[in-house]
């Protein structure tokens, strides 16, 4: 300890041997028992007690998950401990917009040979999800799933078990592609009662987007009206050649005019299993 | 307490809902001698007639009554309605600082690119105003269909928003109004484009104009056709393209945010005009013949033409990473589009958009950073449901 101990440290909870897994106990007394965290340990932290008991510490506080939303985009990894928030998209900051592509994804689809321009094209149509590809393998959809397709309780299970080893808060992003009061309430006082220190962001997705124009076909999310099957029986009235243009595999986008969200209210949910 | 292991309150499956009783529709008709068919919803309250029957409901020339909005039949025109109120945005929730600095400083811009910006707001400053007249004048009054006047309510203020847009950066840029507000009435280009559409809203104006005609019909589908796929689904692309192209390159990012925003909307607008066009010709079948076909076809080949001509005017020596041959084939494609979207046959074959960027402006998901610029992946809080 060749700078010595903080100064206050003294009287602190680290002098008393108190570690974070130990003040769980303080946060529930203050409480009156309104905790639900889990404080399963494996190893032998006396040891560590007595060792800070006996040095002091350097530095009062010493760890925090911090968000990491720009660097992260630099490292390619996702931000902070979260999954991707889709798996191509845009990042879009003060410096300008920037393409990220998940590299891990699509270096699993390479080894499978799905990586072309029709997979590129879907996951922009999908707005960067697996889920709806039928070519991607279930294995890949479970392991790509985006945070918006991951029910947002498991983030902060992990981030309720994760707490215990770190004396600070945690940087922890919530997704809900459509937030309704009743999921909002549900999630935050669940994120109370397993004792997070604190939540970050919640990011929602707009109603509707504009519509997409480097696509290779139409991007048909906002029509209402199905006109296929009357234009089929009026094909003959207009000759049209060009038609023969579109022949890039087709998108199935017959069940997407209402997208179908996942009601986290619902446990046999597949999605957020 | 909160337990994960509990089931939370299943209100996700609530069982459909029952109806009370079952409403008969009492056909008062036949005492009443011949139907009478109120098609603004002006006409003297008919008491006692029977009760909406959705079969009965039609885009023009409906039988039912064009008061009452449900039962629905068009639920499309109803999303549309919910899908722009939880898109609401207002243009002074963006920071116009950095557009400011930028317009003022020295070597900001170059003399070319103020031109094209100066040129560009001249064209939407009074194009928005010109839609909104359209809507509340012509369309509104002729659209039988309580869903579709719903959104055409809610389209409607949305265009004041988008003038209250152009309003907010000539105000912010400290630009000349009366330059930029009197464009159309002085640069060729925009003069054309906005003439060319306001003939087809002048057609509607007449007092004796009846959409019960074969003739009135197409004469309504055509101005549709004029604002809807035309004004709204291919004029605005250029604007679009030149303003976003200055924002990749961080320049003028506030009014590019603004575009975006009202690209957002404008997406929709353009997909109801499609919608209801298209339900028009299926409900219609004997308005939309080979000829009429040929000459929507017509209208957008004219329409795309005007479109180049203005992106000429507008960047004569063209600019960083864009160019009057790339605004032709980019007007091209859209038009192709729009052709596709009312199951039309191309008009320029192998058309490509020669902007790939746009994949990252606009096709993709953005997450931004809540502390640096308005978010736009998010729904207005009044639009939150607590079921």
């Amino acid at each position: 300890m060749r700078f010595g101990r903080y100064s206050s440290y003294e009287g602190s909870l680290w002098s008393k041997g108190i570690l974070p897994l130990d003040s769980i106990n303080l946060l529930e007394q203050g409480r009156g028992g309104y905790l639900e965290q889990d404080r399963s340990q494996t190893l032998d932290w006396a040891g560590l007690r007595q060792r800070v008991k006996k040095h002091g510490m350097r530095n009062s506080n010493v760890m925090a998950i911090a968000p990491t939303a720009t660097i992260s985009n630099i490292c390619g990894v996702s931000q902070s401990i979260e999954p991707t928030y889709q798996n191509l998209f845009v990042k879009s900051n003060l410096s300008g917009d920037f393409t990220v592509v998940n590299p891990y994804l699509a270096a699993d689809l390479k080894k499978l040979g799905l990586w072309d321009e029709v997979m590129v094209n879907d996951l922009k149509y999908f707005d960067g999800s697996v889920q709806p590809i039928d070519r991607v393998p279930d294995s890949l959809k479970a392991l790509y799933a985006t945070a918006f397709e991951i029910d947002p309780r498991w983030l902060i299970e992990a981030g309720s078990r994760r707490q215990k080893w770190i004396d600070q808060a945690q940087s922890l992003n919530l997704y809900m592609a459509e937030p309704s009061g009743q999921k909002l309430d549900n999630l935050y006082k669940m994120a109370w009662i397993r004792g997070l220190k604190t939540t970050y962001y919640l990011r929602a997705m707009g109603k509707t987007h504009i519509e997409k124009t480097t696509l290779t076909k139409l991007d048909g999310k906002l029509r209402g009206v199905d006109t296929s099957a009357h234009d089929a029986a009026n094909a003959a009235s207009v000759s049209s050649a060009a038609n023969a243009s579109s022949a890039a595999p087709s998108i199935d986008v017959s069940g997407l005019a209402m997208p179908k969200a996942c009601l986290i209210l619902d446990p046999t949910c597949e999605a957020c299993q | 307490m909160l337990n994960w292991n509990d089931p939370l309150p299943a209100s996700s499956k609530a069982a459909p809902i029952q109806p009370r009783f079952t409403d008969t529709p009492i056909t008062l008709s036949s005492a009443h001698g011949e139907e009478h068919v109120n098609k603004t919803g002006l006409d003297g309250i008919e008491t006692g007639a029977g009760r909406v029957d959705v079969s009965e409901k039609r885009i023009i020339n409906a039988t039912a009554d064009v008061n009452q909005i449900m039962p629905m039949k068009y639920t499309w025109a109803w999303e549309k309605y919910l899908a722009a109120c939880n898109n609401h945005w207002m243009p002074t929730e963006v920071s116009m600082q950095a557009d400011i600095a930028m317009w003022k400083s020295r070597d900001g811009l170059t003399p070319d690119e103020r031109a094209m910006v100066l040129r560009n707001l001249g064209f939407f400053a009074t194009a928005e105003s010109l839609v909104a007249n359209n809507i509340v004048l012509a369309i509104y009054k002729n659209i039988t269909n309580p869903e579709c006047r719903q959104y055409l309510l809610r389209q409607a203020f949305e265009e004041a928003i988008h003038t209250h847009t152009f309003q907010y950066i000539v105000d912010s840029l400290g630009l000349s109004e009366g330059e930029v507000f009197n464009m159309y009435r002085e640069v060729p280009s925009i003069t054309d484009k906005d003439a060319w559409a306001l003939k087809y809203t002048k057609g509607l104006m007449d007092g004796q104009f009846d959409t019960s005609t074969t003739e009135g019909a197409q004469s309504f589908l055509r101005d549709l056709v004029a604002f809807y796929v035309v004004f709204e689904g291919m004029w605005f692309y250029t604007g679009f393209a030149q303003i976003l192209s200055l924002g990749r390159r961080n320049k003028l990012t506030g009014i590019a945010e603004q575009y975006q925003y009202i690209m957002r909307d404008e997406s929709i607008h353009l997909n109801f005009g499609i919608d209801v066009i298209n339900t028009i010709r299926i409900e219609n079948p004997h308005l939309w013949t080979a000829e009429f076909q040929n000459e929507v076809l017509g209208m957008l080949r004219e329409a795309c033409e005007l479109e180049v001509a203005y992106a000429r005017d507008t960047m004569p020596n063209g600019l960083l990473g864009l160019n009057i041959e790339m605004c032709n084939e980019y007007m091209h494609f859209i038009t192709n589009r729009r052709c596709d979207q009312l199951g039309l046959p191309e008009l320029y074959a192998g058309a490509g958009n020669p902007f790939p960027w746009m994949s990252e402006v606009i096709d993709l998901k953005k997450e931004k950073n809540f502390f640096e610029t308005r978010v736009t992946e998010y729904q207005t809080g009044g639009a939150l449901s607590w079921d």
